[in-house]
């Protein structure tokens, strides 16, 4: 799944750490979502949605680059 | 959903800290009842005898006490403390270890039955399902 965190985050000026700690998880966790090896469960991407003001479709795509 | 939450930056790497050390203490705590039964253990056996042999029943009581708190409420905490990603690779790990047990443990037992192996040792067996899930838990870490 493709996402924007890695935008959103550096417009922020945030490191993955600051971001994992926003979000109660760890930096691993984060670079795994930015680089798409993991895809966050529901809630998780809810968190993240709340954290940016934005909608998951904002932040999330599926792999064939439509809205979630 | 369109409400920001936009808390200071330093409250982000105070909690990843804070989650870090939380983590850090679990684990911590989980050795140091590895490490006290492992003293008792040693100092309790038979001099010469192997792992365990002639421990009193009392510190096998004790011992096993420890074991079922330090596991139950350590990985409860521990649950607590690691996020999904953390968990998942423990399942994940934990998943290879059952299968590779069933497997090996199977095959030692039939040809054991069949004359071809020694009879399964239950010590070999445990640390070999311990080893191989701490090597699926580092290799799910490094390629996640």
């Amino acid at each position: 799944m493709q996402n924007r965190l890695r935008v959103l985050r550096a417009e922020r000026n945030w490191s993955q750490a600051e971001l994992g700690g926003h979000l109660g998880v760890s930096r691993q966790a984060v670079n795994a979502i930015e680089t798409g090896k993991y895809d966050p469960s529901l809630p998780l991407a809810f968190r993240i949605a709340r954290l940016f003001g934005l909608p998951i479709e904002e932040i999330f795509e599926d792999e064939d680059g439509d809205a979630a | 959903m369109r409400t920001a939450m936009r808390p200071e930056p330093r409250d982000g790497l105070a909690a990843a800290k804070a989650r870090r050390q939380r983590i850090q203490l679990i684990i911590m705590g989980l050795m140091g009842a590895g490490a006290v039964l492992g003293f008792f253990s040693a100092m309790f056996e038979v001099d010469g005898g192997g792992f365990m042999e002639g421990i009193p029943a009392g510190w096998a009581i004790a011992a096993s006490l420890i074991v079922i708190v330090a596991f139950g409420y350590g990985g409860w905490r521990y649950n607590l403390a690691t996020d999904e990603l953390d968990r998942r690779d423990n399942q994940w790990a934990s998943a290879v270890a059952i299968n590779v047990y069933i497997v090996g443990y199977a095959t030692w037992y039939i040809w054991w039955r069949g004359g071809l192996a020694p009879e399964p040792r239950h010590e070999t067996v445990f640390v070999a399902t311990l080893a191989v899930m701490l090597l699926a838990y580092g290799y799910k870490k490094l390629r996640p």
